[in-house]
């Protein structure tokens, strides 16, 4: 009996997909029909070491090609599966599962999902979650309907992801000459209240509906504030009532937008008056480090996961350690030349793992998105203090 | 690995190429046009494809014959977009779908039908004591060039062993001469290579099996060596018009040049 088949749309570097000497596709389960990005933006990297046989390589900002290329392959194959992890490519795989009649989450669950407006809008109306006041911005009149006596607003893409095309402003005459650079033709921008106050991320596997895993973490520092020179990074978050309050947000905005299988990684802000209030959500892994810092923890890779689950194979989330945290630092581009931490530091700091990552920086000096990373370096501490301190002196040592 | 594909940014132009082995790829991508692949599942893309190649995995070969559509509807879904000037190939095993391609398309390339007559030609048989030579050609505008004439499982050494007129005697050049431009005359080939296998006995000479293609890597290679013509680059470089490449070999190696007048060329 042949295996099943599935299709997978990737934006990522093909390296992304093995860590630690481990390839995380499930190709003895599933024959994977590959739809990469060009070999220059990383689509075959590390694809010598596990190659697959069917494979398509494109140019993946050219949407319409991307499209049409997968919609040829699920029109001549016996495939019943689509697999996306990438946030760009989560919709196409949607589209896809749409169109040709494939299990998996749909068109409109995904739009739910990645456009940041009509996501509030559901939860708005299924008094799913605390939100900041927000609206569409289709057209520069917009802005004199928003209440500017509330100060700060936030004028972002609705499709946008890692904090990019994300602007603040203090007053209507700010967001009139935000907006007059931008393009607002279809309907792909929104304005909504600033929310001061700490970021935190709930990162859960939805399995047949119900929520079998949710990590909680705080940022060390506000995505959207990446720079060159400077840092990122997340903690795990143990305080027992903050993590059922966190869960429990994260579990009505899941029910809200309606995810059966897959994994999820929503951001809300914890205000100064210990409020938490829903900033957005995404029906993918989380990036950046975060699914190292899990699989430390918790013993499985969420990225796998969601390949797993979108595959239709059956997942094993692990257990974990019961005790200790776990968090990451991160060092962007710039800021000099002389960095880095000596290895013969990492256990005195509890560093567990140091990822290099190839390609960072926009190659003149400036960082392309809050995930820009170039050195990363994951902790591992009994306690949150010790955590800290790790942390703290790994940005100590990091500049020499 | 291949070199990156940066000069394609300059010429603009896209060709397409089928069945390509490594060595094949990275003339292609040194062609100055945008180059996209179409091979066999399976197929090494980490050494095909350079740096903004365009690659796709498709059945060429023996699936279009039982679902016409899935390679029609390749053709025109995902070729077609890419505006390609032609599609290419220098296998026979790719010749029927890059020429079923280019009639999709409307780009210049070899006539279907000239292919299928390639492939039909001869009996593949080979008779008791019938030597079997390997007859190399190039075409263009209709007049095949007899370019190399290998024994096969030989390991040529030297011109005189594979250029034509001198590897065999007069009794044996000239009816395999004829042979040879009959059939390419016959199967209307206008232009690029084709491998001959030709069967040999007592003066008679007869067809065992044609393709409109070049032999393998190490063959195309040792030709360029001992008789000067590149058959790799000529079916790259004619269809797109590009001008052949200073050799970084050096000149070639034959004493006598297989220019017209060694009587390398067969036909018209």
């Amino acid at each position: 009996m042949s295996k099943p088949a599935a299709l997978f749309i990737n934006k990522h570097h093909y390296s992304h997909f093995s860590r630690g000497g481990a390839h995380i596709l499930p190709v003895t389960e599933v024959d994977i029909h590959l739809v990469t990005r060009y070999r220059a933006h990383g689509g075959l990297d590390g694809f010598a070491d596990h190659p697959l046989p069917h494979v398509a390589v494109c140019e993946t900002e050219d949407f319409d090609r991307w499209r049409d290329l997968c919609s040829w392959t699920l029109r001549h194959h016996p495939i019943d599966r689509v697999i996306a992890v990438h946030e760009r490519a989560v919709l196409l795989a949607a589209e896809m599962r749409s169109t040709f009649s494939l299990p998996g989450m749909d068109y409109e669950t995904a739009v739910r999902f990645r456009d940041k407006l009509r996501m509030k809008e559901v939860i708005r109306e299924a008094g799913a979650a605390a939100l900041p006041a927000f609206a569409a911005l289709d057209r520069p009149t917009d802005l004199d309907r928003v209440d500017w006596t509330t100060g700060r607003k936030v004028i972002k893409s609705r499709w946008g992801l890692a904090a990019k095309d994300l602007y603040m402003v203090d007053s209507l005459d700010q967001a009139r000459a935000v907006v007059a650079g931008l393009d607002l033709s279809g309907s792909h921008y929104e304005i909504e209240e600033f929310v001061k106050g700490r970021i935190y991320h709930c990162d859960s596997v939805v399995v047949d509906g119900e929520i079998r895993f949710a990590s909680v973490g705080t940022y060390l520092t506000d995505p959207a504030g990446y720079s060159p020179g400077g840092v990122f990074g997340t903690v795990l978050v143990d305080d027992p009532d903050l993590l059922r309050r966190i869960r429990a947000m994260n579990a009505s905005v899941l029910a809200a937008l309606g995810l059966k299988d897959g994994t999820t990684h929503l951001e809300l802000f914890r205000t100064d008056s210990d409020e938490l209030v829903f900033c957005e959500v995404a029906g993918r892994p989380p990036g950046g480090v975060i699914p190292p810092v899990i699989q430390w923890q918790y013993g499985f890779n969420i990225v796998e996961t969601q390949i797993r689950l979108d595959a239709g194979l059956p997942v094993t989330l692990g257990t974990g350690p019961a005790t200790g945290t776990c968090g990451f630092i991160a060092f962007y581009p710039g800021g000099g030349e002389a960095r880095g931490v000596d290895p013969g530091r990492f256990a005195d700091l509890g560093v567990v793992e140091h990822i290099e990552h190839h390609g960072a920086g926009n190659g003149r000096g400036g960082v392309r998105h809050s995930t820009d990373f170039l050195d990363s370096y994951v902790l591992r501490a009994p306690d949150e203090a010790t955590l800290m301190a790790g942390i703290a002196g790994i940005q100590n040592e990091y500049w020499r | 690995m291949v070199a990156a594909s940066t000069a394609g940014e300059a010429d603009g132009r896209t060709v397409v190429l089928i069945d390509a082995t490594a060595p094949v790829a990275s003339a292609a991508h040194a062609l100055g046009c945008r180059v996209a692949l179409v091979q066999r599942p399976g197929s090494p893309v980490h050494e095909l494809a350079g740096d903004e190649t365009d690659y796709y995995s498709v059945d060429f070969e023996t699936r279009p014959s039982a679902d016409p559509a899935y390679f029609t509807d390749f053709v025109d879904t995902v070729l077609r977009p890419l505006n390609p000037v032609t599609v290419l190939s220098l296998t026979g095993a790719g010749a029927l779908a890059a020429a079923t391609a280019n009639a999709l398309l409307g780009t210049p390339g070899t006539p279907v039908d000239a292919v299928k007559a390639l492939a039909a030609a001869g009996d593949p048989e080979v008779g008791d004591g019938e030597r079997v030579l390997r007859a190399h050609t190039f075409t263009t505008d209709g007049a095949h060039r007899w370019v190399a004439a290998m024994e096969e499982g030989g390991s040529p050494t030297r011109p005189e062993q594979v250029l034509p007129e001198r590897a065999l005697p007069p009794e044996e050049y000239g009816p395999a001469l004829a042979a040879l431009t009959g059939l390419l005359d016959a199967s209307g080939l206008p232009a690029g290579p084709a491998l001959v296998r030709l069967a040999l006995r007592d003066g008679g000479v007869r067809i065992l099996t044609a393709s409109h293609g070049t032999g393998t890597d190490d063959e195309n290679d040792l030709i360029r060596r001992l008789t000067g013509f590149d058959l790799m680059s000529s079916s790259l470089r004619r269809p797109l018009a590009v001008p052949a490449a200073p050799s970084a070999a050096g000149p070639p190696t034959p004493a006598e040049p297989c220019a017209a007048g060694n009587a390398g060329e067969a036909g018209r």
